[in-house]
């Protein structure tokens, strides 16, 4: 099994090496392995929980929460009642913010087929020089 | 006697030439299939040009990813543009007219 250094990680998640120790502090990472000498050692276990954070924080879910989720993940039969209530509204964030994006991806879509098949000018500044 | 609306719709954009045909195919196959028909049903019909840039989020919400899009009765059903024949289907299936070829 591959295991890596802070500074691997680092590079291949673009995470400080103290943002790294600091989740590793808050509990988010569990105790990391060490060798004799103090290094760390990161395995893939470690490095999904790591995405997993990531892609929680661009979703603006706070640390606390993570945590939480965290917990869920590890063991979801037995997470507690608060820590399933939580990731349903979760949930339920992530499907509202998904059909935002589809509905602006669409849009982007459009506009850009709409160019494409312009000879002369661009349609959409044309159009919101127009309604301006 | 009934009543059936038809609305054609279709999604145009500035500069979009196939979207200017797309309107004339519209009302050459309408006038074509000679409606209303015969059978003393009343029809009111509307065909009408929707500039995706004016109305972004109608188009949106149809599904319209590109121009010429053809809405028959508020449903997507041409994401380019069709041939009369295929117009002429959908337009026929709409109102549940039976086959006409051209004569």
């Amino acid at each position: 099994m591959s295991v890596y250094r802070i500074g691997d990680i680092s590079k291949m998640l673009e995470l400080t090496a103290d943002t790294l120790r600091y989740y590793e502090k808050l509990g988010l990472l569990k105790k990391v392995n060490r060798t004799a000498s103090g290094i760390r050692l990161y395995n893939h276990k470690d490095i999904s929980r790591l995405k997993f954070i990531k892609r929680a924080q661009k979703m603006d879910f706070t640390l606390a929460e993570i945590k939480d989720l965290l917990q869920m993940r590890e063991d979801p039969q037995h997470a507690r009642i608060e820590v399933r209530e939580l990731s349903h509204r979760k949930l339920a964030e992530i499907e509202t913010r998904l059909k935002d994006l589809t509905t602006l991806r669409n849009e982007l879509t459009l506009l850009v087929n709409l160019c494409l098949g312009s000879d002369g000018g661009c349609p959409i500044i044309e159009g919101i020089d127009e309604n301006s | 006697m009934s009543e059936y609306d038809l609305k054609i719709e279709i999604f145009s954009a500035p500069c979009c030439n196939q979207c200017d045909k797309a309107f004339v195919l519209a009302e050459k196959v309408v006038n074509e299939l000679g409606l209303p028909p015969s059978t003393g049903q009343s029809i009111t019909i509307d065909i009408r040009k929707i500039s995706v840039v004016e109305e972004l989020d109608y188009a949106v919400a149809l599904g319209v990813l590109a121009t010429p899009s053809i809405a028959i009765n508020s449903e997507l059903v041409f994401t380019s543009m069709p041939t009369a024949k295929a117009l002429r289907l959908a337009i026929q299936s709409q109102l549940a007219l039976p086959d006409q070829e051209k004569t």
